[in-house]
This record gives structure tokens, sequence and C-alpha cells, in this order.
């Protein structure tokens, strides 16, 4: 593979990811890509659900899912049936081994069946378990039906999002999951620090709710602190006006003014006279004028293309953007620059594209691999972590437990 | 240092981190960091004070547990001052374009002479490098650049932006995630690192999967709250002004229990209805026959009475839904603090909870300046006259 030889950070630690779907995986990607060793344990036969969500062939496999190939990029994948007592026997000695469970079952599920936090860390006293659920593992919302809509409605993500005359409009993706998962990498990063530091391992409640209020813009603060209930805006952004997106000859660009010397630079260099108007100098002042700006601003964008818009107005340090789709960003320059996409060979789908790191480190590489075919490392774990023989393993096959 | 609580159970008790960052990436990124026990040092320009300063609450949520100095790192000696700082500290994070701090003579290299295993965390918005380097974006444009605008909105709608800023919070949430990395690598090899976030390349992750798809000629067109593989999949209007829900069936059956709970069993035998494909070939109607029943009901009963049914359902919160629900309430989420002003207010906590470490949540955000005698006296062993003659150097000083 040609890898690079230089240290990961997380190169020495194990992981046993019980998680599927979005969220436990998200989180699982990242500590894969900062080295660790994630075996991602599935169901025999079934595996993760997100597999065949989203295809990307026309004919639906195990191997077909866009949103799998993104989520376990660089995991190993290991069948076993925790419904079987064997099954959980054998994932409890893999854990003996491991820094780090992670796990997404709805609130008690492990618990009920011997595999709860408690059992694992018995003779592994430093283990993290990170638990990252819809609404945490206690509270009177604990065991309520949810997915990442209802999530995000929970969060108040989805309030803010639209016009405010039509019903609140949900973000591209699948965002309260993708937050669960960051902020569950965050927690267990910490208490893995905690433990090589105390020896003491701990139990992490990720809240996929909470994940969602906290990235929120203050809206919470605002309304303790001053009452205020902030709603819908449309296709505009907070008291920064004008900032939205307008259409412009070949698509469309973002605008954003963080300062009325901003604001009055624009109007300036634009040669635009009516902006330059007493009446648009001020923020609260364009805030009330916001639609005969914005109609403004649409005619001059018009005749012109959004390279043009972008690239003149960071020139001047304004903060425009290009309005891009994902197949535009796959040949963007910068991303190029930056190596940020890479493909990699995947035995059923051929090239699979990988995103990149969400951060370049300087010491430690990133590790870009592809996701695992369903039980692709089975054998490999079996034999090298718990020194199961062949026939061990034809057994195990035999009774449906790998 | 007295004035932080030093608890023996928070994570990163012991390490130092200067904080040059404003607004809400980098705030946040830090305010994390101070939560989980490290000691934040946050360094304003007393002329142009964090911008989020005007927004009292906003600002004490993000930089709670902070220690607040002023310098001006274009003085010389505020600079020398700083590099003392560096000295004694662990990480260095800042969110200025890339030529700043080499303006400044404070890049990577220059703090590294200073102090050999510094960690600094450097996240502007295109990345340090490539044609787009010092090419500046904030939240909403980073959402129209990164791609997540062209995901979002309505079926016959234009790109929408998400009225979050949100390129922000998943900026600065990753900068936790990488100092974190970071100082492990430190620790096990004695060997600090520079750190280049692009604030675009993080919001990325977040819908990595549509890279994925596009690379195979696969386009994704928005689709309001539509979903393929779920329908009903969508925010329903509920009694009262501007009240909704978000409806989620996920099979059949759930359909099914959906009607039932809805008091008009018989639409589950609707033909029109019965299977996914079909209730998405029919989905106007279909919503209008949810909406019907939805229109009559409390958003909070209709939620109720759908989760005892065992479908996803939630009303679709607003802020003050969320400062009073009972449930974030029986977690102990949202912690009770004032902000800059005095006034009371509920700030959102960290989302998530550990067996073995409490929560660093006692101090409220600096004033500008407040820590001044404690860090440059205290720490760096400053004089009261150096103290003095450096916030005097400052220029514009007596604005504030």
């Amino acid at each position: 593979m040609g890898e690079s030889q230089a240290p990961r950070v997380l190169e020495d630690v194990l992981v046993i990811d019980l998680s599927e779907q979005v969220a436990g995986p998200y989180c699982t990607r990242l500590l894969a890509g900062l080295g660790a060793e994630v075996i991602k344990v599935e169901r025999p036969g079934v595996g993760d659900v997100a597999r065949r969500a989203e295809p990307l062939t026309p004919v639906e496999s195990l191997e077909c899912g866009a949103l799998f190939q993104h989520l376990n990029a660089s995991k190993k994948s290991l069948t076993l049936d925790l419904e079987s007592p064997k099954g959980r026997d054998y994932l409890g000695r893999l854990t003996q081994q491991a820094q780090i469970v992670v796990e997404s079952f709805a609130p008690g599920y492990l618990d009920v069946l011997g595999i709860g936090y408690s059992s694992l860390a018995q003779g592994n006293p430093g283990l993290v378990m990170t638990s990252i659920s819809s609404f945490g593992q206690d509270g009177p919302y604990r065991d309520y039906a949810a997915t990442d809509l209802t999530c995000v409605a929970a969060g108040g993500m989805l309030y803010l999002c639209g016009d405010p005359q039509r019903e609140p409009l949900k973000i591209g993706g699948l965002q309260a999951e993708y937050l669960g998962g960051l902020n569950g990498a965050i927690a267990t990063l910490a208490a893995l620090w905690d433990a090589e530091t105390s020896g003491k391992g701990q139990w992490i409640d990720v809240s996929i709710m909470e994940s969602v209020v906290s990235a929120l813009e203050g809206t919470t603060v605002a309304y303790s602190s001053g009452g205020e209930i902030r709603r819908r805006q449309g296709n505009r952004h907070g008291q920064a006006c004008p900032t939205t997106i307008l259409p412009c000859k070949d698509g469309y660009v973002g605008i954003t003014f963080a300062s009325d010397e901003d604001w009055n630079l624009f109007a300036s260099m634009s040669n635009q006279k009516e902006l330059l108007a007493p009446r648009h100098a001020r923020g609260e002042d364009r805030l009330r004028f916001a639609n005969e700006i914005e109609e403004i601003l649409r005619m001059h964008f018009m005749e012109r293309t959004r390279e043009e818009v972008f690239h003149w107005a960071q020139e001047l340090r304004l903060p425009f953007s290009m309005v891009l789709t994902p197949e535009e960003l796959l040949n963007d320059p910068q991303h190029r620059a930056r190596d940020f996409f890479t493909a990699v060979d995947h035995p059923v789908l051929g090239e699979v594209l990988q995103v990149g790191a969400p951060f370049v480190m300087g010491e430690t590489p990133w590790r870009v691999g592809r996701a695992p075919l369903l039980g692709e490392h089975t054998e490999e774990v079996l034999r090298e972590r718990l020194s199961l023989d062949e026939g061990e393993m034809w057994a195990l096959r035999r009774e449906g437990i790998i | 240092m007295g004035t932080q609580a030093r608890r023996n159970n928070l994570e990163l008790t012991g390490i130092r981190v200067v904080d040059l960052t404003s607004m809400w990436a980098g705030p946040l990124c830090t305010r994390i960091l101070a939560d989980l026990g490290a000691e934040v040092i946050k360094i304003e320009l007393r002329a142009r004070p964090d911008g989020t300063r005007s927004n009292p609450g906003f600002f004490s949520w993000l930089n709670w547990n902070k220690l607040g100095i002023t310098m001006d790192l274009s003085l010389d000696q505020s600079r020398e001052c700083f590099k003392q700082l560096v000295a004694r500290s662990d990480v260095v994070v800042e969110n200025f374009s890339p030529r700043v701090m080499a303006n400044f003579n404070l890049d990577y290299p220059a703090l590294k002479e200073v102090k050999a295993d510094i960690i600094m965390l450097s996240m502007p918005a295109y990345g340090s490098t490539g044609p787009y380097a010092n090419y500046v974006a904030y939240g909403p444009g980073l959402e129209a650049s990164s791609g997540l605008s062209a995901l979002t909105g309505y079926r016959d709608g234009p790109p929408t932006l998400t009225g979050s800023a949100y390129g922000d919070p998943v900026a600065g949430l990753h900068g936790v995630v990488a100092v974190l990395g970071a100082l492990r690598h430190r620790r096990r090899s004695g060997t600090g690192q520079w750190i280049d976030l692009s604030q675009r390349e993080a919001l990325s992750q977040m819908f990595g999967e549509a890279f994925v798809k596009a690379a195979k000629g696969i386009r994704e067109l928005r689709s309001g709250n539509l979903r393929s593989d779920m329908s009903p999949h969508d925010c329903y209007r509920c009694r009262g002004e501007d009240r909704w829900i978000a409806i989620a069936v996920r099979t059949d059956e759930e359909w099914r229990r959906l009607c039932e709970t809805m008091g008009c069993g018989w639409l589950a035998d609707d033909p029109r209805y019965l299977t996914l494909e079909a209730r998405k070939a029919n989905q106007e109607q279909l919503d209008r026959e949810i909406e019907s029943w939805t229109r009559q009901m409390d958003a909070h009963e209709a939620v109720r009475l759908l989760q005892e049914a065992r479908l996803a359902a939630s009303v679709v919160n607003n802020a003050r839904d969320l400062v009073e629900d009972t449930h974030l309430a029986e977690r102990g989420f949202f912690q009770r603090g004032i902000d800059l002003e005095g006034r009371a207010c509920d700030f959102p906590g960290l989302p998530w909870r550990a067996s073995g470490a409490s929560r660093n949540t006692g101090h409220p955000a600096p004033q500008l300046g407040e820590h001044n005698r404690e860090v440059l006296g205290g720490l760096l062993g400053l004089s009261e006259a150096q103290i003095e003659e450096l916030q005097g150097a400052m220029r514009w000083d007596s604005k504030r």
C-alpha cells in the first residue's frame, strides 16, 4: 500500500465498534482516521443497515451503500452474533484487549444481553465505552423512537431553517446523527486521555438531541436571557445583512457582510450608486430594506458569473462564496491543490472516492482506506486476537455465530 | 492560578491553552477544552475585542471558564510577552487567515523555537495552503462553498442557508478532536505539531456520502424533508402559531400504526398508501391526510400519542420548548449561569455525560482584560509597572 511510516495518533489503540447506521460509525470513522484499529462487529449475513442505504449500484447488495463507504473507511469487519452466548463470550474476550468500545443500540439493550459497561469493564478497568443514542441513557425520552429527522426537530435545528411562511426545512444530509458521532469522538478521546493518566476508564453517554442543541447559534441562550424566540429567516442569516444566497449568471453566490465597513467597500467598489445611499449604510437599516437591497444585488450578479463575483470579492477580503454542488467540488481547484479527495480500490464497487481528513496534522498522518466487506476480517481477527483455529471457526460458521 | 476551579476529575487539568480566536468556531473549540479542565487564556485586542461581545449571552456561552487578557500582537513588547506565554503553554489555537500569524512572525516555526513541543491549531476557512489559502469565509459562506447549501432546500426552491451558520460549530468540534489527538501524540512521542484545519474540509465530512455518490455519477437533488427510504417523512402543522411536528415512518407496519393513532384506521388499507412506493407516489395527498389530523392537535400531545404507538415523531422544538423541556432538565443539560451583563441564562452544556468526570462550568466569561494582572503578573512575572506599560502602549486604548 506504500503507507507512510510516520506514527499515527491512535495506532496502538484497539476499538471494538458495535455501532451501525450513522452516529456511531462517524465517531469510529474519526478514530480509524487517527490510526486506531477499529473492528466493526456486524450481524452475520446482515451487517450494518447502512450497507444498503443510498446505493451506488443499480443492484442492491451488502456492499452498495454510499453512506457505508464514507463512514466505515479504514475499519475491519467481524461478523458475530451477539444474541448467542458464544458470540457474547468472544466479544467479551475481544474487549479485554480493547481500549475503547463504541455502541449505538437502544439504551439498555447491551445490559439485557449481559454485556453492558460494567460487565465489559470487569478485568479491563481502563476500558472507555461510548454509548451514542438519540436522547441519552436516561430521562423521559430515553426509549422514544427517533430518526435523524425527528432528532433535528427535537434539537431545535429544524425550526430555524427554511421559509417562515412554510414548513421548517431539514438541512441536507443526516446532521443530527453526524453531530452525535462527532461529539462522541471528542468524549471518547477525552476519556482515553484520562484513562491513560489515571488507569480508570469511563462510560460515556452521548445524546444526539443534546448534540444538536449545543450546535445552535445560542438560540436557547437568547431565549433564556431575553425571551426572544428566533424563527426561520428564509434564505437569510442573522443580523449581518445582507447574508443570503443569490442567483448569478451561471448559478448562485453566497454573500455575507460582517461589518458596515465591508458593506461600504462593496457598495463603492461595485459601482452601484443605489447601494451607497445613506439608508443602507448601517446594518440595522439594511435589515429593514433587505428586499430592496437583495433586488439590486440580484440584478448586479445576474450579469456576472460565480467565479467573477467570488474572486473579485475575495480580492477585497469580502467573505463571499460560490454555491457549489458535490459533483462540481470533485474538481474544485482548492480541494485538488490539497489532495482532499482520493480514490481507493474496492473489490465490488471498483474505484470509490474517499473524503480526506477533517484536518491536516503535521506529524501524524490521517489514514485513508476503504470500507470493509461484510465479515472480511472475521478469520483474521478470530485467529490473531482470539487464537481460534480453522476447525473452531468452521463450527462457529455452521452455528451461524460468525 | 487561583481563579479557576481545579477539580481533580477533569480530564485536561494541567493543560494550558492560549486562545487567539474570536467569533464562534475557535471559541467553541477552546470552550470545550476549558470544560474538560484545560486552563484557557483568551487574548483579545483592546481596540477590537471579539465581535460576539456585542451579543453578551452568546459570548458568555462560548467563553465561560476562560481567562481573558488583552494584547496587541502588532507591538514588539506584546509579541515578546505572547512568546513567554507560549513558552509556558501546551496548545495555541488561532483562526486568523493564514498570513496574519506569519506577518506577526508568530507562525508555527516561530512558536516552535519558543516551545519545542507546542501544539498549534490553525483553522482558516479554506486551509493554509492552495490557491484559496487567504480567502475568507464565515459559517454561512462555508455552507455554500462546501456543497451543503446545494443539498439544502425545498424541492422547488433554491439552495438554502441552514439558519444556523453551521460551518462554525462543525469546525470548532473537529478542532477539539485534532487537539486531543495531538496531545496524545505529544505524550507518547514528546513531539508537538501544527494542525491545519480547513473549515470547509471539516464541514464536508458531515455529508461525505454525497461526494462518494457524485464520483459515481449519482446526483443528489434538493428534496426538502423527503427521504427515499421512508414515507411519510416531513413536518406537519399543528394547532397554534408556527407549531409543527416531524414524523418519520420507516415501515408499512408503522404506517398502519400511524393511521390507527390518528383515528383513521381505514387509511391503512387504502391502496394509495399501502407500500412505501405507493406512499411516495401519492405523497401530497398523504401529507394532506396527516395534516388534517395534526392541525387539530397540540404538538406535544400529538407526539405523546405517536410515541405511545412507538412511532418516530418529535415536536419541532423552538428555543422556549428546549429551555422548558423536561427531558433536558432531568438530564441536567442546561447550565444556569450569567452573561456579561449579569443576566441569568440557560447555557447548553456538553452533550454527553461521563461516568467518571465532572464538568468545569463554574466561571462566567471574562470581561475584556479581566485577568491581565493575574496572567501577566502571576504567570509571566511582570511587575505592576511593566503591565501598565504594556497595556498603555496599546493603540486606541482610551477608546474603551
